[in-house]
């Protein structure tokens, strides 16, 4: 689609704000020097990780609703990723047990509006037996 | 000599100097931490989604019957066989080699890259230098006017490439090409031919009411195992319909032991014998019945009851395939007495038998070339995929002609004996790494694609000679294709476009190149048993190992015997009253000598050979081929010569021996507790006529409270049901939490279950293998994992810990599912005992022994029934192993999993095998069978992804589906829509041990047997 071709890493500007250099944006970039067959791929560090004995299926969590940013945190405000969330085991079935509010979730993805809509939606439950996570 | 500072350092500040560089460590913080990452695909490969494994249609290329595969590739590597269910050989089916294959494909002693001799040893080359050696040694024979002198050896494939060689050969201007499989009966080939006009027709067990072999292990790698499991498994689940099958040989194989009757004969006394059948249903032959049991010992009246039996019976199905020098005419025979009896076209199908068996050179061939070896007539051989210096009789001096032979070119993946000893090594990629073909019916072409980028340095055959070609000015011509890839595609009839499409299913409609298969008549004498020496030798492949190619995958060493239910040792057979004549306890060595050559192996007192026989299998006694083949057991192959069948076939069976104890013992590896049952009840069995009559056969029904196949108890006398709810739990609520009908998660609908049909089941061990490769399950029997800490071995390093088998003589292996082998009858050592083959596995029992021991609750019951083992919880007490009647937990002694330990079982590249939805476990930690509980889980999620509920049947577990006897039902017994559902209910249905209240979700469905007329057994 063009997009290493289209994005630059110095940005125009808008509004107000004067153009700058996006330091990110150059660090990527530089992944995608030359043709095509001299790219690397982007080496990117693991925040999060999950101990080998836990079986952890993220489409689920992301196909039930759950907002990103309530087990990673506040991701777009972020400096640099750190790890938001405990992960440990307790926290996770605190959530399967009580129920994932989303109206909380939204909230923490910053979406008022669709929050406050949401405020009355269930608590939405998940099965909490070892065997579906520890196998 | 200056010595260096003193420094006292006392224990008290030892201590504290310790504490600070720990301190000082962690202070840093998030150092001692390995900071991961995670490297993606520059450019995605299509269809892949990482983590979402990729399945990919080819063919398995263990044995000849080339069966369709689907190789499960997860990020770019292969993890799983399964079979190919459109497959017209295999239906979905696999058995214990084609698991193993993976075995093959990762194993850590493949040749990494080209290698040269250099300074007499093989040593690392790069491809450049290899081929132009390769290069020069053919500009030499040119040049000395012997093109001819440039030979070809390979293995004997089904499809394409053995025709491309042969272009390949005849358009260089060079000698002639052989292609050689050990295993193949060139004999029972040819005679089908011969009288049915196809080499191997299609065997309908189904149609037969009568199946006699005689000789022929058509379970245990005689023919297209798979196929004729397949037919007979069903054959048998017709139950009092079921036909009736007599074996007639000196041993009593894997297919023997499936046998209803036995009829033990002497070594080359089968021709007589189906000579005698063969009059019986008036096809000629020139042998009395009373001839044939003098010749045979079989008793007269029990030769004439079978014969009368032949006569009247109606379709039936008789099949030869002995290895002995006569072998062709027994097949001839077998053909005969199936033509007579007016089965061809019935039980015996020629218009639809296997295709792609053509071709095959015999022994004799072999012979040949060697000689011209040895006379300094072959320039160059090249050498692919076979291993004649282990598989061939040092008579007929293979090795010595190879020493004379200018350039020995090897293809050869694996360091074996033959490629050892070449000069050149081209490592040819595995099958799963190649582009080829198969015709396994006629006119279906079964398609063989890479499934995965080729793990080592190395290169398709094909590919090189293709490369070779198109260098060469007398070749380039007839070789436009750039690989052998394109030549592939080219061949296909209906274009590009469709060869794509074909390659999804990897089956498409069309031939393969075929060679000429020569058309020489049978012989019609044959030699006969040779030798002084008061016993008969039967040599035989093993089941798992072949005649040689499996012994280096731990899977297949690892995997009993299915007879003797030994691993990763030798042994001789002998009978028992043999064993009390000669004063041979088992676990004796032997000394068995024939004309040719001896073996000393331990002897194994077995009921299943003839008293004046003595028998020992194929596949071990390797001197190179890795680390898990070399130095284990004895080679058979040493005490044969070379004699050969009419058909060109290695007689197995051809000489007499002496046999002598060796003087000393050695602990034979087995994993049998006892062979028989002393009234347990384990594997029941009820007769046919019982079964028709509605009786239950030899148990009563147990009057205890509730049908164990209906009432599952979980959770209930699980200490959990509550406490799983920690904090939020009420201790004084009475209400069953996640284990009620009703709660919301809905867990407590599921009933998982399992149905074992022990008429179908014929002991193969498939779904032992099958478990291995889905579960990560570590092999412990190799020589390294024996030795522990304390000195069990004498100070020079000799003894039992040190020697393969070791952990497995401790009782410590680990494989989940166990296939137990019980004897019944046969006290008095007569021929007249019956097998009952029982997989053994967690039965994941509703009221479970194992769950209210735990200390730590790491084993509990789940609301969908299972018993569930969490590893991380376990600390390794091994309580729920005591308490657990069936003895199937394993706890992991060594660490196997730990890639530090000196135990771990899976050196790199087998660990790109692992399995990424199953836990790798580590030391201390229990396991067990989980009914693949990963698979379940997958499955359930895939439903909620798809927001669907999950199908009936849509998934199985790993056994269910290897098993080429489909004995094995998996799935939901709380829904009649499963298959399982309706099996549970079955009249033959039983719990084992079902008199411990254990409520198990395993549920065995009884044996059917046939006994003889008149006969209870």
């Amino acid at each position: 689609m063009g997009c290493h071709a289209i994005v630059q890493g110095r940005r125009a500007p808008i509004q107000g704000i004067a153009d700058r250099d996006t330091a990110a944006i150059n660090q990527l970039l530089s992944y995608a020097k030359g043709t095509p067959d001299q790219w690397k791929p982007i080496p990117w560090v693991r925040i999060h990780k999950l101990p080998e004995y836990v079986h952890f299926p993220h489409f689920r969590h992301v196909n039930a609703g759950v907002t990103c940013q309530t087990c990673h945190g506040p991701i777009p405000e972020m400096q640099r990723v750190y790890q938001y969330a405990s992960l440990n085991m307790g926290w996770c079935v605190n959530c399967h047990v009580k129920g994932y509010k989303l109206a909380d979730g939204l909230l923490a993805a910053g979406d008022t509006a669709a929050a406050r809509a949401a405020a009355n939606v269930e608590p939405k439950k998940a099965r909490y037996d070892c065997a579906v996570c520890h196998y | 000599m200056s010595q260096p500072p003193k420094t006292v350092v006392k224990r008290r500040e030892f201590l504290k100097v310790l504490g600070t560089t720990g301190a000082a460590a962690t202070a840093v913080g998030c150092s001692m931490e390995r900071v991961e990452q995670l490297i993606p695909y520059v450019v995605s490969p299509d269809h892949t989604v990482p983590g979402v494994s990729t399945d990919y249609a080819t063919v398995c290329r263990e044995c000849s019957a080339a069966c369709g595969v689907i190789a499960e590739v997860r990020d770019g590597r292969a993890i799983k066989l399964e079979g190919n269910v459109d497959h017209p050989v295999n239906h979905g089916a696999l058995c214990a080699r084609g698991q193993a294959a993976l075995q093959g494909l990762y194993n850590p002693d493949r040749y990494r890259g080209p290698m040269m001799r250099k300074d007499n040893r093989l040593q690392p080359a790069t491809w450049d230098e290899v081929l132009a050696r390769v290069r020069q040694g053919i500009d030499e024979a040119r040049a000395a006017n012997a093109a001819s002198g440039v030979r070809f050896l390979s293995h004997h494939e089904n499809g394409s490439f053995g025709a491309f060689v042969d272009q390949w050969m005849s358009a260089g201007g060079f000698g002639a090409h052989l292609a050689f499989d050990p295993e193949a009966d060139l004999a029972a080939r040819a005679a089908n031919q011969a009288e049915y006009g196809s080499a191997w027709p299609a065997l309908d067990f189904t149609a037969a009411r009568l199946i006699v072999s005689i000789g022929a292990d058509f379970l245990d790698g005689w023919g297209a195992s798979v196929a004729h499991q397949l037919s007979f498994a069903d054959a048998r689940a017709k139950l009092g319909d079921a036909p009736r099958f007599v074996f007639i040989g000196a041993r009593r194989s894997l297919t023997g032991l499936n046998a209803d009757e036995w009829l033990a004969c002497r070594p080359g006394s089968e021709l007589a014998i189906a000579n005698a059948l063969l009059g019986a249903v008036g096809g000629g032959g020139n042998t009395t019945i009373a001839q044939a049991a003098t010749a045979s010992g079989v008793p007269e009246a029990l030769l004439q009851r079978v014969a009368d039996e032949l006569r009247s019976t109606k379709p039936s199905l008789v099949l030869g395939g002995v290895s002995t020098p006569d072998a062709h005419l027994v097949a001839q025979a077998a053909a005969r007495i199936n033509k007579a009896a007016g089965n061809v076209g019935v039980t015996v199908k020629p218009d639809e038998g296997l295709a792609g068996l053509g071709g095959a050179a015999g022994a004799p061939a072999l012979a040949d070339l060697a000689t011209a070896m040895n006379a300094g007539t072959v320039r160059v051989l090249f050498l692919r995929g076979t291993n004649p210096v282990h598989d061939l009789p040092k008579a007929m001096q293979f090795a010595e002609g190879l020493a004379k032979v200018p350039l020995k070119v090897s293809f050869s993946s694996y360091p074996d004996e033959t490629s050892e000893l070449c000069d050149v090594v081209l490592p040819d990629n595995h099958a799963l790494e190649s582009w080829g073909d198969s015709e396994p019916v006629r006119g279906t072409l079964g398609l063989q694609q890479p499934v995965m980028d080729p793990v080592f340095n190395t290169r398709a055959t094909a590919d090189v000679m293709l490369a070779m070609a198109r260098a060469d000015n007398a070749m380039s011509s007839r070789f436009p294709w750039a690989t052998y890839r394109d030549f592939i595609a080219s061949r296909y009839p209906s274009g590009r476009a469709a060869f794509a499409q074909a390659l999804a299913k990897g089956l498409g409609q069309g031939t393969a190149l075929a060679r000429a298969a020569s058309a020489a008549a049978l012989p019609t004498t044959a030699q006969a048993i040779a030798g002084d020496g008061e016993f008969f030798l039967v040599v035989h492949p093993s089941p798992a190992l072949g005649a040689g190619a499996g012994a280096n995958k731990p899977w297949l060493q690892e995997l009993p015997d299915p007879v003797s239910k030994i691993a990763w040792q030798s042994w001789i057979e002998i009978h028992p009253s043999t064993a009390a004549r000669l004063g041979v306890q088992a676990g004796d060595n032997l000394t068995v000598t024939t004309a040719a050559g001896s073996l000393t192996a331990p002897a194994y007192v077995y009921l299943g050979i003839q008293p004046d026989t003595v028998a020992v299998a194929l596949g071990q006694g390797h001197t190179a081929y890795g680390r898990y083949a070399q130095g284990i057991g004895v080679n058979a192959v040493d005490a044969l010569g070379a004699s050969f069948d009419g058909a060109g076939r290695l007689a197995w069976t051809q000489a007499k021996a002496r046999v002598a104890k060796a003087g000393d013992r050695t602990r034979l590896v087995t994993v049998e507790g006892s062979a028989r049952q002393h009234g347990r009840g384990i594997a029941r069995a009820i007769t046919a006529a019982q079964f028709a009559a509605g009786e239950m056969g030899e148990e009563e029904p147990h009057a205890f409270i509730g049908d164990a196949s209906h009432e599952f108890l979980p959770g209930l006398r699980s200490p959990v049901a509550n406490d799983a709810q920690g904090a939020l739990g009420d201790t004084t609520s009475k209400s069953k939490g996640m284990y009620a009908q009703d709660h919301w998660s809905g867990m407590a609908n599921r009933r998982w279950a399992m149905t074992i049909d022990l008429a179908r089941c014929t002991g193969c061990s498939a779904c032992v293998t099958a478990c291995y490769a889905e579960n990560n399950i570590p092999t412990v029997g190799a020589r390294w994992q024996g030795r522990s800490l304390r000195p069990f071995h004498s100070a020079d390093g000799a003894g039992w810990d040190n020697a393969p088998g070791a952990n497995i003589l401790k009782g410590r292996e680990m494989a989940w599912m166990r296939i137990e082998r019980y004897f019944e009858g046969g006290e008095d050592g007569s021929a007249d005992f019956e097998t009952r083959f029982l997989p053994m596995l967690c039965q994941h029992c509703g009221n479970a022994p194992c769950e209210s021991v735990c200390p730590v609750f790491a084993t509990y019951h789940a609301p969908d029934g299972l018993n569930v083992q969490v590893y991380n919880r376990c600390v390794g007490t091994r309580y729920c192993s005591n308490a657990c009647p069936y003895k199937v937990r394993y706890f992991n002694w060594h660490g196997y999993g730990e890639v530090e330990r000196r135990q771990y079982a899976f050196p790199e590249p087998l660990n790109l095998q692992l399995n990424p939805d199953v836990t790798v476990r580590g030391k201390g930690v229990m396991e067990k069978c989980s009914f693949c509980v990963q698979r379940i889980r997958d499955a359930e999620h895939r439903a909620k992804a798809e927001n669907r509920d999950v199908q009936p049947d849509e998934f199985t577990t790993a056994c269910a589906q290897a098993c080429p006897s489909r004995a094995i039902t998996f799935g939901d017994a709380a829904h009649e829509e499963w298959a399982v559902a309706k099996q549970v209910e079955d009249r033959r249905a039983y719990h084992v041990f079902e008199e411990l209240n254990t409520y198990t979700a395993v549920v065995y469905l009884k044996k059917v047997n046939h006994p003889a007329a008149g006969g209870t057994r």
